[in-house]
Parts: C-alpha cells; structure tokens; sequence
C-alpha cells in the first residue's frame, strides 16, 4: 500500500511537471523546411473499391446464372456485342462496332470490334461468338434470351449474321444480356467452368480471386478496348443482413452501398462524410390474387373488392419510409413502353371494396384463404398492411410466411390464393413474356388455368408485343395487356422500388437503376 | 428438522413428534433463499399482467396498424412507443408474452411427459432396452437443439403448436437422460424390490414407488428448460421460423424492429428486457428449487 501511495504521488508529480512543460515553457521545435510540409500530406488517390451483395456468389459462368449478386459481378467482366445503358435505353457498342438489320428485321450484321480482346489477350474470333450464343441456348437461366435465333454465321472473320426465327423488338435488349466467352478456356475447364478463376470474358475487369462464400476480386483489364478503368480493384464481400452492411459502410468497410431505407434520413443528413441518391429501380412489387384457389376468389367481384383495399400508400410508407414509387403498371414507369393511360386502376377505396363484397353476395364478409408472402423484407411488410385492410373491409385471411425459396415453386403450382412477388425488368416490356408466357413454363411464376383469365390472349399479346416493331402499336399491345390484368383483377401493380445508394463522398459514380458499372467510376 | 407440536395441556407427559409435509418443506427452504424469492414474485407479476392482459390493453391494439402514428417514441398514450406499422408496443409486448409464456411452459410440459416416459423405461428395465433407447437419445443430443428445432419447424412449417412440437422436441433428449438417472439411483432401493416381490406391475412400480421419489432433479430440469424454450421460440421467432404476422410474439416483435435498432431502439429494449426477465426469473427458481429439493443442502 505505502508503495503505491508513492507510485502515484511521483506520477501525479510527473504529469504536473510535463503539463508545465508545454503550456509554459516553449520547447524548441524545428523550423519547417519548407511552407508545403506543414500542410497535411495527401492522401495517395485510391484505386481499390469495396462492395457487398447479399448472397454468396453462385457461379462465375455467366451463362448459368442471373441472380443479383452474381450480376453485380458479370456486368464488370463480361460483355455481350452490345450494351444497353439502363439509365438511357440507348445501346452502345461493346465487342461489336456497328450492326445492320434487314428490312423484314430478321436478319442482323455485327461488325466486329477488332480491339476487343479476352482477358488471356486473344482476341475475340467469330467462332467464339457462334460458341456462346449456341451455350447460352443450353443454359435454362439465359436460354430464353436467344429462343428466337435461328442461327449465328460467320460471314468474314469480323462479322457475324444473326438470323431470327421471326421479328423480334427486344432482341437487341436480350442479346445484350448473351455474354461472349472464349471457347477455349471454356471447353479446357469444362465442367469447372464457373468455379474458379478464368480469363474468359472481355469486360473491363478480370476475375483475380474467387471465393464463393467469403468474397471475390475483380482486377482491372490494363489492355481493355476502352481503356483501363481508374478503379484498379475490385473487392465483393457477401453480407447478408442489411444493418450489418450499414455498419460495414459506416466504419469505412465499405465505398458504395444500398442502404437500408430505415437509415435513410440519417444518411441523407450526414453530408459530410456520404454521397446519397434515390433511383428508381426496374423492379415492380405486386399482389396476384389465384382465381382458381376457392369459391370466394373465383368471383371477381371479391378480387376487385380486394383491389379496391389494397392501400399502397400504407405500403409504401410501412414497407419503404414513403421513398418508393406507387404504381399501376406491371413494369416500371420510367420504361416508354409503359408511356399509356391504363384503362381500369384499382384506388384505396375501402367502402366501395364492401361494397363490392355485397354485391357478390358476401355483405358480412368472406374467409378468401391466406395470403403467402415470403418472411422478412418488403413483401412481408405488404402483407402485413393487405391483411389489416382485408380484415377492415370483411375479408378474412390469414398470414402465411414461407421462405423465399419456396415462393417461386409455390406460385408454379399454383399453390397459393392471395400471394406477394414482383420481378426486376430489363430493357424491354417483352420481358414480361418470360414472364407470363405459357411456353415459359421453366420461368413462368404465375399461371392462371381458370376460364376466367383468357390464358390464349395473354399469350397472344406476349407474342404479338415481342414481334411488333412500331412503338406506338406496340403501347396499344402492353396497354391491353396491362389492362388485362386489371380488368380479371388477378394482379395488382403496387410498388416501384428504389434504390437507395449511399457512398463515399470522394468517390465518383454514376448509378443505375439495377448493376452498377464501376468502369465509369473514380476516386 | 421436525417440527414438534404439543398435545392438550391435560396430557402434558405425551409429544407427538409430527413429520411436516414434503411440500412445506420444500417451500420453507424456498423462502429462505432470496434469488429465488425475488425471481419468483417477478415471474408471478409477468405471468398475472400476460394473464390478464385483455384486461390491461385490449389485443385490437397489438394488431391495428396506424401508420400516421408508426416509430412514436414511448409516452404516455403509447407506454412502450408503436412500431414500424404504428402498433402499440405494449400491447403487443404483452399479448407476445402470451404466446412467448405459452410455447415456453407447453413445451416443456410436453417434453416432460415423453422424457418422464422414456427416461423411465430405459432406467427401469435397463440392458437392451436402456442401450437402444439411450443410443438414440444421443444421436438426437448430437444435433444442436435449435438446429434441431429449425429443421423441425422448416418440415412441419411455422405454427405455434409446430413451434411448440419443435422445441419441446429438442429439449426432450436432456429430460430423458436426468429421469433415467433418477430412475437408477432409486431402482435398486429396498421398496422398490420388495414391490416386484409382491407382484405389484412395473407401470405401478415405476408410477407409484419410482417417479415420486425422483421428482425432485425431473421438477429442477423442467423448470430450467421452460426458460430454455422461451429463449428457443423467441430464436425460431427471430429467425422467421416463429408464429406468423400479425400475431405478437416477443422474438419476432424483435426480429421485425431489427431494423429500427438505430432510430427507435426501444422497439428492440422492451422486448428484449421481457425475455430476459421471464428467464432469469425462472432460472432463479429453478436454481432455488434444486437447492430446495437437494437433501444433502437440508438446513
């Protein structure tokens, strides 16, 4: 005890002593060698970039996978011929330079870019191009994007004739997605193709690191086409939960992120340290409603009564802090295709939704089954105010939360009687064929056997929408389509999503409504 | 220790020496031990304010969304504040405890009766029968209890009995191994023999001379897994795999504020402190009720 009492008498003496020290007595410092070195030094410019998805990376074989995550990564390494901007619709050449269609729009030329290279250093042959699209074709994820090619020839060693089974609009938006691989690399890895690592792309990055479950790298092409990108390296690291990814941006983890929109304000408000911006993405949250799930649902009086409850404003704001968009369209506003008056729109209007009820003959309500939804995010939270304001109005339902996995297979089946789903759209309102095609019974999520629901026109639209190659007759199309929907009331446009981007304020960008292109990016 | 009571003042030269019931005993050596007092009068108090809880604010409360109102911070209208949908917490706090309360305390009776069976069986006939079961026992204890119970509810699908079904599923394993332990610490015992002499049939045995002599640890184990099982459905809850929406239940009141942690934690706390006080409360009486029933800490 005495020692420490002494101890800390001569460290209380100490810290007196060195507190006179700098306050009153001036120490001697070196004079500056020059009037630069007293500033801060810069900060060296950074080339790397850390982002996050939420998944795991399912393949590195662009042919074999479209989910999100991977995507964010295909779209910096992998080129089709051409590239279709997001934000502007425009196409713009890639690993061809210009391309000609014939007068009955089914034939297409595509000069090659004779700079394209791989990432190997060889360049882009035609073989290379015929390889792709005939794998793309064996491939489910991307197979519907060349349904309609007849055949791809090689006509001189830099160009490439695509010829198509009939006249499509969307085939320039589809083909861009049809990602061009060299042929060798693929076939010398064969069945481990996607896997590991492989030069087998053009894009502006290369694979340099991949580990499924933990993260990947994507490096800088330094022979790129275009020119090497600024951003040198690319890191992905897959976090699932989106307050763990806003703590991972806010300590500096990582650059850019979706931030979650219940953090939104507080981010906005913080200027000094983050960039911000909302965009509208292509993705469209809806109800479908199962005219064959029960007796109460196959009258379509119940399901515009349903139509008539369903408050979007509550689901906006319960769903995505109001920051969304509201809507009424099966695909995003912002598409011109989407540039129509609809004929039928369903409003919040709970006393006509009763009145509905009585009308079909259920003055004291209805029991219409569950309505499923996958658990956690957005569609729960749609669910959520849907099952309040069914109840308010008489109809009862229950709540049934299922995995996300299980969605898809559930809807197929049509195993479902009220259900939440949505899809991201890209490029063309032809999209929807994937959609809602009967034929596409591998991508189709929805399908309506009752007699209710003309299955034979809805077909008949996709088809006539996917050849038609005048914009204005094309509207008329979706607008019918559109109205189609609204009209059987068995699905209900409600939300367009949007993006809420946050990033670091040294860093420039430019963002889209979906994929990221980090080749525009810098520091 | 033996309570002594005197006869009639007319009979001074006679003392009946009057065994006190087990039961008195039990809560006599109860009362002495103040953790378990305190834990104790607060589960009373969680329990009462659940049981009457249409009483103190109606259910309407805990399911009626009112946007306008969402994220208020606690006051004097909302006690506990409103959530995302602009639920009163409280209301939903309370009427979650319900269901919270319920999984906990069913599950374990439910694993209490399949352990009480198996864990006799095997400890009364022992040799291959007790071999058999057991080893199965330990298959099932290998797999983590709420892996286990996840697998469970992801097969039958997310219901409060399925939820209970599969939490009580998974506690079952640690009740059959404490009641065959019991059962073969007092298997061999005299009367126990002496009723196979006389014939008595083994469900009699086991029924009438076994299981009340080994209630004591069974009791303990009980106790102590209804704290486990809240912890486990309110996990199940949080994870997605709980009761479904609307309906409250402390773990996915949780799981839906997650996201709200930063801008109205509150929704987070209230909770979160229920669940810690139902447990600890009940693993505070279980703790004092093994001391209670532990011969060898008679005072």
């Amino acid at each position: 005890m005495r020692k420490m009492s002494i101890f800390l008498v001569i460290a209380l003496l100490v810290s007196l002593l060195s507190g006179c020290g700098s306050s009153g007595v001036q120490q001697p410092t070196a004079a500056p060698k020059d009037p630069v070195s007293t500033d801060t030094p810069t900060a060296p410019k950074r080339e790397d970039l850390n982002l996050s998805v939420t998944t795991v990376l399912t393949s590195i074989d662009p042919h074999f996978s479209e989910k999100i995550a991977d995507m964010y990564a295909f779209r910096q390494t992998y080129e089709g011929l051409y590239y279709q901007n997001e934000l502007t619709g425009e196409f713009e050449p890639r690993i061809a330079s210009s391309y000609e269609i014939s007068e009955d729009g089914k034939t297409y030329l595509f000069k090659l870019n004779e700079n394209a290279k791989f990432h190997n250093g060889e360049p882009v042959k035609p073989s290379d191009i015929i390889y792709s699209f005939k794998r793309a074709g064996e491939h489910p994820s991307v197979a519907s994007r060349v349904a309609n090619v007849d055949s791809v020839t090689e006509i001189d060693g830099s160009t490439i004739e695509i010829k198509l089974k009939a006249p499509m609009a969307a085939f320039m938006t589809d083909m861009c997605g049809v990602y061009i691989l060299n042929e060798k690399i693929v076939e010398e890895q064969g069945a481990e193709f996607g896997t590991k690592v492989a030069l087998a792309g053009t894009g502006p990055y290369y694979w340099s690191h991949v580990d499924h479950a933990n993260g990947w790298t994507l490096e800088a092409f330094e022979d790129y086409y275009r020119g090497a990108a600024d951003i040198k390296t690319i890191r992905f690291k897959p976090i699932s939960d989106a307050s763990a990814g806003l703590v991972a941006f806010e300590a500096g983890e990582l650059d850019w992120y979706i931030a979650p929109v219940a953090n939104w304000d507080d981010l906005v408000a913080n200027t000094e340290k983050y960039k911000t911006e909302i965009v509208p993405a292509n993705h469209i949250s809806v109800f479908v409603v199962n005219p064959d799930a029960n007796p109460a649902l196959n009258n379509p009086l119940v399901r515009k009564a349903i139509g008539h409850a369903i408050d979007k404003e509550a689901m906006n704001i319960v769903g995505f802090n109001g920051l969304a968009v509201i809507t009424d369209y099966m695909v995003p506003v912002q598409n011109t295709s989407s540039d129509f008056d609809l004929g039928i729109i369903y409003d919040y209007n709970p006393e006509k939704a009763k009145e509905l009820l009585a009308e079909a003959g259920y003055p004291d309500g209805v029991d219409v089954g569950a309505i499923m939804s996958w658990t956690g995010g957005y569609y729960e939270k749609m669910a959520q105010v849907l099952h309040t304001s069914l109840n308010e109005i008489g109809i009862k339902c229950d709540l049934q939360m299922i995995e996300q996995a299980s969605v898809s297979p559930n809807l197929r089946s049509q195993n479902y009687d009220i259900a939440t789903y949505g899809w991201s759209y890209y490029g063309d309102y032809s999209y929807m064929y994937t959609r809602w095609h009967s034929s596409q019974k591998g991508a189709t999520y929805v399908v309506y056997n009752d007699k209710q629901f003309d299955g034979a026109k809805l077909d008949a639209l996709l088809e006539a929408g996917a050849v038609e190659m005048d914009a204005a007759k094309r509207t008329e199309i979706y607008k019918e389509y559109n109205d189609m929907f609204m009209d059987t009331a068995t699905c209900f446009p409600c939300i367009n999503k949007v993006q809420t981007y946050v990033w670091n304020k040294d860093l420039k960008v430019v963002n889209y409504p979906n994929f990221p292109e980090i080749y525009n990016w810098s520091w | 220790m033996i309570n002594r009571k005197t006869c009639p003042m007319e009979d001074n030269s006679q003392v009946i020496y009057k065994k006190p019931s087990q039961l008195k005993e039990i809560a006599r050596r109860m009362k002495k031990n103040k953790p378990a007092v305190i834990g104790l009068i607060i589960l009373t108090i969680i329990i009462l304010m659940v049981l009457f809880a249409e009483h103190i604010v109606p259910y309407k409360a805990a399911i009626t969304q009112n946007v306008k109102n969402r994220l208020e911070p606690p006051s004097g209208v909302h006690w506990f504040g409103t959530d995302g949908y602009g639920r009163d917490l409280f209301a939903r706090c309370l009427h979650g405890g319900r269901i919270s309360l319920a999984i906990g305390f069913s599950s374990a009776a439910f694993s209490a009766i399949l352990g009480i069976i198996l864990g006799s069986i095997a400890g009364y006939y022992g040799g291959f029968t007790d071999g058999a079961l057991m080893r199965s026992v330990d298959v099932i204890a290998a797999i983590p209890s709420i892996l286990m119970a996840l697998a469970v509810v992801a097969a039958l699908g997310a219901s409060q009995l399925n939820l209970i079904i599969a939490v009580a599923f998974s506690r079952t394993p640690a009740i059959i191994r404490v009641v065959r332990t019991a059962v073969l610490s007092v298997g061999d015992q005299e009367y126990v023999e002496a009723a196979k002499a006389g014939g008595t049939s083994d469900f009699r045995i086991i029924y009438k001379s076994i299981l009340p002599n080994c209630i004591g640890p069974i009791m303990v184990q009980v106790t102590m897994s209804v704290a486990q099982n809240i912890l486990a459905a309110a996990t199940l809850s949080f994870l997605g795999l709980g009761i479904n929406p609307p309906t409250p239940e402390w773990g996915s009141i949780i799981s839906e504020s997650k996201e709200f942690m930063r801008t109205a934690n509150y929704l987070m706390i209230f909770p979160g402190l229920l669940i810690i006080l139902s447990t600890l409360s009940l693993n505070l009486v279980g703790d004092g009720l093994r001391d209670a029933l532990d011969p060898r800490l008679k005072t």
